[in-house]
C-alpha cells in the first residue's frame, strides 16, 4: 500500500504520449490546479473517467466537549464530497466485483455464534480465536443448510483445539494455524491481503526466515504492527496480537466488536497476571530452553526481520523504479527499432526504386541505341541508295544529254555537211547550170526562204494566239464564275457550250430549265448579262458546265 | 463545471488543444486506476489523497419486511482533500 505522487503518474503521460518529463509533470500539476479552483468557483467538477467533486456545505450541530463535557456547537462548513465515476468505481472494486448482497435465509440464526462469543468471554484465548474465525467464515457461504454443516465444523474445530490444548501443544500456535486454515477458505474467493495477516504473527514468532523467504508483497508493510507489539509487551499478548488482525475480518457477526473488546480485555487481564502458563506456550513456542531470554530473543528477531523487511522494501522499490526505467528504455528501444525499421525499408524501397529507375534507362538506351541502328540502317541506307541512284540516274542523264548533245552535234555538223553538200551541189548545179537556172534557183531559194519564213512567222502567230486565247478564256470564266451563286454552286463555267434563238414567248428561266434543267438559271444569266427580258429571235448562250471536284 | 468545461479550461492553461489535452487526462486518469487496482494510494500535493478503502460486508435489515441482506465486502475509492483545500473553501 504504497503512495505514488503525481510524478509517477506523469510518467503514464511521458510512456504514452513523449511528452517531455517536467511539461508532463507540468500538465498533471495544472489539472489538480484546474480541478481545485473549478471546486472553488463552481463547488462542483466533474472529470470523466475519474468522477464528481461536489461541495456540500454541513450544517453546525450541536456536541458535547469530549475533555470537559460540556454542550458545544461545531459550526457548518463546507465539505468537499467526490463520488468515483462508475467506471472508476467498478474498477477499483473488481477484486470483490464477484459478489453480490444476497438475502439471508430466515432459518439462520446467529445465537450458536453468540453463545460461542459467550464462551468466549468466559474461556480460553484459542477458543475465542477459532470461534472469530469461524463466525468470518460462516456468513460468506451463507447457506443455511450449509451453515448447519458448518456450525457442527464449528463445534469439531473446537474439539480439536480443545484437544490440542489437553495434549499440551502451545495454545497460540493451535489457534494461529487455525487462523491460517480458516482464512484461507475464506480468502481463497477473495485474494485478500489481510489473508496473510493472521499468519504473519505465527510466522514471525515461529520462524523468522521463513518469514523473509515467504514473504509476498502486500505483506510488507504488515508486520511493522506486530513488531511495535511485540517488543514492549510480554509473552503472553502475542495471542492478543493475533486477534486483532483477524478482528478486521470478522465484523459480520453484531457482537462481534463487543465480543473482541471484551476478548482484548481478558487476554489483557491475562498478561497482567502473567501467567506461568505465558512461560510454557513461549517454551513451546520458541522451542528454546531458556525461557527468560526467549522475550528479548523474539524481540531481537522481529527487530532483525523487520529490518529485513524494511531492506526488501526497499530494495523491491528500487526494482520498481528500475522496472519503471526498463519499461521507458523498452519503449525508447521500441521507437527507435520502428524508425530504423521504417528508415530501413524506406533505403530498400529507394534502392529497389533507383534500380527500377536504372533499368528502364538501361532499357530506353537500349531501345534507343537498336532504334538508332534500325534508323541508320534503313533510312541511312535507303538515302544512301536513292543518293546512288540518283546519281546513276544523274550520271545517265548527264550522259544522255552528253550523248543528246553530242548527237544534235554530230546531227548538227551532218546536217551542216549535207548544207554544205547541198551548197557545194547547188554550187556544182549552179556551176554547172550557172548559166540556165541560176536566176531560178534563186529564186527557189528565195521562195522556199520566203515560205520559211512566213511559216515561221505564221508559227510564231499562232503561238502568240493560243496564250491570249487562253488569257480570254480564264477571264472569261472568271468573269463568268465571279456570280455568288455560280461560286458557291456546284458547277462551274468553262466556256459557252453554244447559242439557242430565243422563241416567242419563251424565258431565260424557261430555256435554262429546257436546257439545263431545273435551278440552272444563274448560269444563263451569268453568261448572258444584262438580259432579262427575251424578244423572239434574240441569242441566248448556254454556258458549258463542269462539276466542281470535291477536293 | 462539468467535463468539457473542465478540459476547456485546462487546455486553455496548458495550451494543448482540447483532444489532446482530453486523451491525456484520460492517460493520468488511467495511471491512477492502475495504481488503485494495486491497492497504491494516489498523493496530489496540494489538493488531497485518493486511497481505496474496503468496506467490510455487513448485514443489512429491510424495515419494511424485516428480511436480512448480507452485503458483500467492497473497495471503495475514497478522496481526502488536503487541510489547505478546506481551508479555503471555509475561508469563500
Amino acid at each position: 500500500m504504497s503512495k505514488i505522487g503525481f510524478k509517477e503518474l506523469s510518467l503514464a503521460l511521458v510512456d504514452k504520449y513523449g511528452l517531455e518529463r517536467e511539461a508532463a509533470e507540468q500538465f498533471v500539476e495544472k489539472m489538480f490546479d484546474v480541478l481545485s479552483k473549478g471546486i472553488e468557483t463552481d463547488r462542483q467538477v466533474k472529470v470523466k473517467g475519474l468522477g464528481t467533486f461536489k461541495v456540500v456545505p454541513v450544517a453546525s450541530r450541536k456536541s458535547v466537549d469530549v475533555n470537559t463535557g460540556e454542550p458545544i456547537v461545531i459550526e457548518g462548513r463546507d465539505k468537499v464530497s467526490f463520488t468515483p465515476d462508475s467506471a472508476m468505481r467498478e474498477l477499483v472494486n473488481r477484486p470483490f466485483s464477484q459478489f453480490e448482497t444476497v438475502p439471508i435465509n430466515d432459518g439462520v440464526d446467529f445465537t450458536a455464534i453468540d453463545e460461542h462469543f459467550a464462551n468466549v468471554e468466559e474461556g480460553t484465548e484459542d477458543i475465542i480465536m477459532t470461534d472469530n474465525d469461524e463466525t468470518v467464515t460462516e456468513p460468506i457461504t451463507t447457506d443455511a443448510t450449509k451453515q448447519d454443516d458448518k456450525m457442527a465444523e464449528t463445534s469439531e474445530g473446537e474439539a480439536a483445539s480443545g484437544a490440542t490444548n489437553v495434549l499440551g501443544t502451545q495454545p497460540d500456535e493451535t489457534a494461529s494455524t487455525k487462523n491460517d486454515e480458516n482464512e484461507t477458505t475464506y480468502g481463497e474467493g477473495i485474494d485478500d491481503p489481510s489473508t496473510h495477516q493472521g499468519g504473519t504473527p505465527k510466522e514471525t514468532v515461529v520462524a523468522a526466515e521463513t518469514v523473509v523467504s515467504d514473504d509476498e508483497p502486500i505483506q510488507i508493510t504488515e508486520p511493522m504492527k506486530p513488531e511495535e507489539s511485540f517488543t514492549p509487551v510480554a509473552p503472553g499478548s502475542e495471542s492478543i496480537e493475533e486477534t486483532t488482525p483477524n478482528e478486521a475480518n470478522g465484523p459480520s457477526h453484531p457482537t462481534e466488536e463487543t465480543t473482541n473488546d471484551e476478548q482484548n480485555e481478558v487476554s489483557e487481564s491475562i498478561n497482567d497476571a502473567a501467567a506461568p502458563t505465558n512461560a510454557t506456550s513461549e517454551q513451546t513456542n520458541e522451542d528454546q530452553p531458556r525461557p527468560t531470554s526467549s522475550t528479548k530473543t523474539t524481540a531481537e528477531m522481529v527487530q532483525t526481520v523487520s529490518e529485513t523487511e524494511r531492506e526488501i522494501d526497499d530494495a523491491r522499490n528500487q526494482v520498481i523504479l528500475m522496472q519503471r526505467e526498463m519499461v521507458r528504455h523498452n519503449r525508447f528501444m521500441r521507437r527507435f527499432l520502428g524508425i530504423s525499421a521504417f528508415l530501413l525499408l524506406a533505403c530498400v524501397a529507394g534502392i529497389f526504386y533507383l534500380a527500377m529507375q536504372i533499368s528502364q534507362r538501361d532499357h530506353r538506351i537500349e531501345h534507343l541505341e537498336a532504334a538508332a541502328i534500325l534508323a541508320s540502317r534503313t533510312p541511312q541506307g535507303k538515302a544512301i541508295l536513292n543518293a546512288s541512284v540518283d546519281s546513276a540516274a544523274v550520271a545517265q542523264a548527264k550522259k544522255d544529254s552528253l550523248e543528246a548533245a553530242r548527237k544534235l552535234q554530230e546531227d548538227e555538223g551532218a546536217r551542216q555537211k549535207m548544207a554544205e553538200a547541198e551548197q557545194a551541189k547547188a554550187k556544182q548545179v549552179e556551176q554547172e547550170a550557172s548559166k540556165r537556172g541560176a536566176e531560178q534557183a534563186e529564186r527557189a531559194k528565195k521562195e522556199e526562204a520566203a515560205k520559211k519564213a512566213n511559216e515561221a512567222a505564221a508559227k510564231q502567230k499562232a503561238q502568240q494566239h493560243k496564250p491570249t486565247e487562253a488569257k480570254n478564256n480564264s477571264k472569261e470564266q472568271d468573269k463568268y464564275n465571279k456570280d455568288v451563286r455560280i461560286r458557291t454552286g456546284a458547277y462551274t463555267i468553262i466556256g459557252i457550250d453554244r447559242t439557242v434563238t430565243a422563241k416567242a414567248g419563251q424565258t431565260l428561266a424557261g430555256i435554262s430549265r429546257t436546257q439545263l434543267g431545273p435551278g440552272m438559271e444563274c448560269y444563263i444569266e451569268a453568261v448572258n448579262p444584262g438580259r432579262k427580258q427575251l424578244k423572239a429571235g434574240d441569242k441566248v448562250n448556254i454556258p458549258k458546265l463542269k462539276l466542281k471536284k470535291k477536293n | 463545471m462539468n467535463n468539457r468545461e473542465y478540459i476547456a479550461e485546462l487546455a486553455q492553461q496548458s495550451g494543448y488543444t482540447q483532444t489532446d489535452t482530453q486523451k491525456m487526462v484520460a492517460a493520468v486518469i488511467e495511471q491512477m486506476g492502475n495504481s488503485f487496482e494495486e491497492g497504491n494510494s494516489v498523493l496530489i500535493p496540494n489538493f488531497g489523497t485518493f486511497e481505496v478503502k474496503k468496506r467490510l460486508e455487513r448485514i443489512i435489515v429491510n424495515p419494511g419486511t424485516q428480511q436480512r441482506m448480507l452485503v458483500p465486502p467492497k473497495l471503495v475509492l475514497n478522496f481526502r482533500p488536503k487541510e489547505s483545500v478546506k481551508d479555503k473553501l471555509n475561508k469563500a
